[in-house]
């Protein structure tokens, strides 16, 4: 926990001011300007009281953020508890702070502020902060700073508290065009398959005695007007389609440069290539597919074809795990699996890769693909420090935000 | 949120009182209802149903426009504290134009810049207590004020980042509202109270302690602002263009009389104050004072100080003390005929002048507030001469007036005629018979005065003289035969001039209005009054006054009313505003610093005398003499230490009890870990000086296993004391004392490692 007072613009100027007092009552001996001077003068010392005996008081904890997307706001919400006893605690704003040295967390999160307006003694409030992640990865949270101008606006009076914790950055999602699925799925339909389970689905599985609850729809009437007993029609399990993405990272991203692409480019089409298989399975889960996810030339595990909210989170974070910047290895390809396998190349399609009857993608072709990103890209320029960027955000024909990052 | 919604009408009642302020340090009506008037419409311009405001490139030529006509006030009359009054009303111009604006957060904060700066240049040029009383309102209300900004610009602020961000954005995020807790407006007032009373504690102890007279004048000569005083004496008279004679029932003074054995003397005679003898007639109605033989005195406020160079008699008894409180101050010591010594309420030189006996303060020094007087009423020739020694000419010698005297002939015919109506001659060669003469004959002319032919009336505007070269004394006598007592007093001295009878005139206050409650005589401004002085002997004169006595102001038997009350009141106020505030000087710290010292040493010298007197008790009670002193210091040493060691245990107790959270137990299990578990705190404190502090929400063990991964070290440690700690925690047994004095080890290991590793 490191305190600090900090004296910024208003309150230089407020000194200025009370030098100026000063010097024009010493020199007219007028008392009025004394008071004057004492008034200003307390004011300053009053400030710095205040804000230290209000904060000293004051202890703070980050709930467990979410897991965050590109383009998305990450509400990230703190446990503000005023110590004191008697002493409230007013305008409190909470900020993240990066570790000294440690840029990531800026290429990755935009600045943002929780404010709370008071705390009363003995009191626990939440206060929460809305950030714009960047960039795909690991954000790791280090050091809260909360910090206070009240009462007067003169020191700035703060306290960092160190509370390592990190969450992961989903990629970019993009909306994929209308039967995108289908139309790349179709030809080769490996991923159909029949259920050997009864279940709710639509095909016809078997019959069955009649039990307590099942829907008269159900009833296969002829059959029971032969028998002497309700007889119920059974249904298969729902048996979607399966789908393996397997994302080729297996070449670095020096070995895909040339003349006509720079390390820049590469590296953006790496991202472009995850963002293309993220945006492919959240779109197949949308429609109901199992998807698993195989991640080649890179140190993690192949995920199962399974569908389900939680195993759509599991994926979107392996992509979040992706470190482009590690050395790549050789990957083991699945085989033996009866699934649609799609694989996504970043630069060019290398067809040896996967199986043979894989379809191949490349991340050149995503806006072939795509309609429109999900979310927006919020870089508030008064958030970044840059007075010049404030102002009207830029916008394309429909109204809507304009790709900064790319 | 009512409090935050609260904050326009609190900043604009805040600006308003700011432009009020400034129309009154400058006295000006005219500013105060055209910029009031403005400052109240823009309210209902910019905030009312059509809520218009002025465009920005209007407002910046309406700033110009303000501007450019400072410039030219400045230029035209921007001298010495004018300067600050053009600063004022520049700064009102454009707080209107600013109110007329579309206001954003920083619209805000610059009208409360600029109403500080309207009410410091109100400090420039006033020191009116109207103007006082405003400040004071401003500054409480400007605090309140200034609280609520930080958090309305917070809000705001946030807001702007929002609508920054566009509706289509902010519809994915949480709508911004302000995080509260319960009772915000009750805090919120609490704390606008601390800071209002602190503040009020701090400047005022900063106004006390600030040298004053140091660096005065070190840039320019420009001079605090002066109180205007209204106190109905002037120490000339004019009768022609003189208005000092009021009927204002305004408060001047206090005083009271003590006899020689401290007593309170109360009588029903009016008791006349001298303050200014008047003896050159310029002409044209106007009296002088004469310098005489003066000399200076330093007085302080221990003991008085005596006129007398040789005094006649050591012995004090006769003398009446008078104790004179005037409100706001003054210049002339006043005080009964005749005073022999003096006592100021601070060292200070004050001139008297023998043949007068007139004091007054210094050119160099300023108002004297309270001082005291010691007046003998009935002096003998012996004192009188040794109080004018070197000073005052034998009555032998004295030639009747050399100049200053009234010369008119036809006022020396009508004193003739007075006295030869009462067959009255002067004597010749026999300078002892020339002090009855005297006498008698302005008892003559003061008959003759207060007769029916003479009205006595304060509203003299209907007299017309006939000639401008006429005389106004002369015109009075003989022509108009009306006016106050200043008419009075010249024409009774005018009538002794003429036939040789040394006269002077006195200007000063005359009273009876004894206040019950306060013990004391009560001056007010419509006691000022003028009255004549006949010599009487080689030293001596004799006081007589010609104006009709039941004319005058404490005849008048004039019950006060609520009104009066009110005004007085008010008047005490700005009293204190002045004396206390705005003349508040390095004599004025002298005399606080005096008192303070004063009280505090009286205070710790009986603390002191009491320690000595019980100390000397205890020792007789038990026989122990000498010794017994060393056995009640190493006794007093002991307690102390028992003191400071309980102190300090009672704090552990309370830091454990919060620490183990077992506030909730009782009983032998609660002592027991109060006791035994003491240690886990100390391996916290320990943690925490290193930087690792343990969160209150984090159990023992997690914080453990966390601490064990950053500090692989230490974690042996960390984790055998917490496994101690639980198991006196919550194993439901007693540690024994070998297991107390292993985690103690342990925790003196665990600093060691971790501070070699820090």
């Amino acid at each position: 926990m490191i305190r600090r007072y900090h004296l910024h613009l208003p309150g230089f100027v407020y000194l200025a001011l009370v030098l100026i007092i000063a010097v024009a009552a010493v020199n007219s001996q007028n008392n009025l300007l004394f008071w004057i001077f004492g008034v200003f003068f307390s004011g300053l010392l009053i400030s710095g009281l205040t804000s230290g005996i209000m904060m000293m008081g004051l202890r703070i904890r980050r709930l467990d953020p979410q897991r965050g997307t590109v383009g998305s706001p990450l509400v990230v919400q703190y446990e503000l508890h005023n110590r004191n006893r008697f002493i409230p605690i007013f305008n409190v704003h909470v900020e993240e702070s990066d570790k000294a040295g440690d840029a990531t967390w800026h290429r990755i999160m935009s600045r943002g502020q929780a404010w709370v307006m008071h705390i009363g003694p003995r009191e626990t409030v939440h206060g929460e902060v809305t950030l714009w992640p960047r960039h795909r990865g690991e954000a790791r949270f280090d050091r809260v700073r909360v910090w206070t101008t009240f009462p007067f606006g003169l020191v700035k009076k703060s306290i960092t508290f160190s509370q390592p914790q990190h969450t992961y950055i989903h990629p970019r999602l993009y909306q994929m065009q209308h039967r995108i699925l289908e139309t790349v799925l179709l030809p080769s339909l490996v991923g159909l398959k029949l259920s050997s389970q009864p279940g709710t689905g639509d095909d016809y599985f078997g019959m069955r005695e009649y039990r307590p609850g099942d829907s008269l729809r159900h009833i296969a009437w002829k059959r029971t007007a032969t028998r002497d007993e309700l007889i119920s029609i059974e249904r298969s399990r729902p048996s979607p389609l399966r789908m393996r993405v397997m994302l080729n990272l297996t070449k670095s991203t020096d070995s895909l440069i040339n003349d006509d692409i720079t390390w820049e480019a590469v590296r953006q089409l790496e991202e472009r290539a995850i963002s293309l298989a993220a945006s492919l399975i959240h779109a197949a889960t949308l429609a109901g597919y199992e998807v698993g996810l195989t991640v080649l030339g890179c140190p993690l595990a192949s995920i199962p074809v399974r569908r389900s909210h939680l195993h759509r989170n599991r994926i979107m974070t392996h992509f979040a795990s992706i470190n482009l910047d590690l050395p790549r290895i050789e990957s083991h390809v699945p085989d033996a699996e009866r699934v649609a396998v799609v694989v996504i190349h970043p630069l060019h399609v290398e067809p040896d890769v996967g199986k043979a009857n894989a379809l191949h993608l490349s991340a050149t072709q995503l806006s072939k693909f795509t309609q429109q990103k999900i979310g927006v890209d919020v870089i508030p320029a008064s958030l970044n420090g840059s007075r010049k960027k404030r102002g009207k955000l830029p916008t394309d024909r429909r109204g809507n935000l304009q790709e900064t990052a790319a | 949120m009512k409090l935050l919604r609260s904050y326009p009408t609190m900043a604009y009642i805040t600006v308003l009182l700011a432009l009020i302020g400034v129309g009154v340090a400058q006295r000006s009506i005219e500013l105060i209802l055209v910029a009031g008037t403005l400052a109240a419409m823009s309210w209902y311009v910019t905030e009312g149903p059509r809520g218009r405001s002025l465009p920005k490139w209007v407002s910046n030529m309406l700033v110009i426009a303000a501007s450019l006509f400072a410039v030219v006030d400045v230029l035209n009359h921007g001298q010495g504290l004018e300067l600050f009054n053009i600063v004022g009303r520049f700064c009102v111009w454009l707080t209107i134009i600013k109110l007329y604006e579309r206001k954003t957060v920083r619209d805000h904060g610059s009208l409360l810049l600029l109403s500080l700066l309207q009410m410091i240049s109100g400090c420039l040029t006033s020191a009116d207590l109207a103007f006082g009383i405003i400040l004071v309102f401003y500054a409480g209300l400007g605090i309140y004020t200034l609280l609520l900004y930080q958090l309305y610009a917070s809000l705001e602020r946030a807001r702007a980042v929002r609508r920054a961000w566009g509706p289509s954005v902010a519809a994915q995020v949480p709508v911004i509202r302000p995080v509260a807790g319960r009772r915000l407006a009750m805090n919120f007032r609490f704390l606008v109270m601390t800071v209002a009373v602190s503040g009020v504690v701090l400047s005022a102890l900063v106004f006390v302690i600030f040298p004053r007279s140091v660096g005065r004048g070190m840039i320019n000569h420009l001079q605090a602002p002066r109180v205007e005083r209204r106190t109905g004496f002037s120490p000339t008279i004019d009768l022609v263009g003189g208005s000092r004679i009021t009927t204002s029932r305004r408060s001047v003074a206090f005083f009271q009389m003590r006899d020689d054995q401290d007593q309170t003397i109360v009588t029903q005679e009016p008791i006349y104050l001298r303050g200014s003898v008047l003896k050159h007639y310029a002409g044209g109605g106007i009296w002088t004072s004469s310098t005489g033989n003066v000399r200076r005195l330093e007085c302080n406020a221990r003991s008085f100080v005596q006129f007398s160079l040789f005094p006649a008699s050591e012995d004090e008894a006769g003398r009446i003390t008078f104790e004179l409180t005037f409100s706001d101050g003054t210049d002339w010591l006043f005080s009964p005929s005749v005073p022999v010594a003096v006592l100021t309420e601070d060292p200070r030189a004050v001139d008297y002048d023998a043949a007068t006996h007139v004091i007054r303060t210094t050119p160099e020094s300023s108002r004297i507030y309270s001082y005291s007087v010691e007046v003998l009423p009935d002096p003998t020739e012996i004192e009188l001469a040794e109080l004018q020694v070197r000073v005052a000419q034998p009555w032998e010698d004295a030639s009747p007036f050399p100049a200053g005297r009234v010369r008119g002939r036809q006022v020396r015919n009508l004193a003739q005629q007075l006295l030869d109506a009462h067959d009255f001659q002067k004597p010749r060669y026999r300078a002892a018979q020339w002090a009855q003469f005297n006498y008698q004959a302005a008892v003559i002319f003061t008959d003759y005065l207060r007769s029916d032919e003479f009205t006595y009336t304060l509203d003299i505007n209907d007299v017309v003289f006939s000639d401008q070269q006429e005389d106004p004394i002369e015109h009075f006598l003989l022509t108009s035969k009306r006016g106050h007592c200043e008419y009075f007093a010249s024409a009774l001295a005018a009538l002794c001039h003429s036939v040789d009878v040394e006269a002077r005139i006195v200007t000063g206050y005359v009273t009876a209005d004894f206040d019950e409650n306060k013990q004391q005589y009560h001056i007010i401004e419509a006691n000022a009054h003028a009255w004549v002085e006949i010599r009487n002997g080689p030293y001596n004169w004799q006081m007589i006054d010609p104006t009709p006595p039941g004319e005058l102001a404490f005849t008048l038997q004039e019950e006060a009313t609520f009104a009066d009350r009110l005004g007085w009141f008010y008047q005490d106020l700005e009293s204190a505003w002045s004396h206390q505030v705005v003349e508040f000087d390095q004599s004025s710290q002298y005399r606080l610093s005096s008192a303070l010292n004063l009280r505090w040493k009286q205070r710790l010298q009986t603390a002191w005398s009491r320690v000595r007197e019980w100390m000397a008790a205890v020792n007789r009670a038990f026989y122990l003499g000498p010794a017994g002193y060393i056995w009640m210091g190493i006794v007093g040493l002991a307690l102390l230490i028992a003191i400071i060691a309980l102190i300090k245990l009672t704090r552990r107790s309370r830091a454990v009890q919060r620490t183990l959270q077992i506030q909730h137990l009782s009983g032998s299990d609660y002592q027991r870990m109060l006791q035994q578990l003491g240690f886990y705190l100390d391996m916290l404190i320990v943690l925490q000086k290193n930087g690792i502090p343990k969160p209150d929400w984090q159990p023992p063990l997690a914080h453990a296993h966390l601490i064990t991964e950053s500090y692989p070290d230490a974690a042996d440690h960390i984790r055998r004391i917490t496994d101690l700690f639980y198991t006196g925690r919550f194993g439901n047994r007693r540690l024994t004392s070998d297991e107390i004095r292993q985690a103690e080890d342990l925790v003196s290991g665990l600093a060691h490692k971790l501070q070699t590793k820090v």
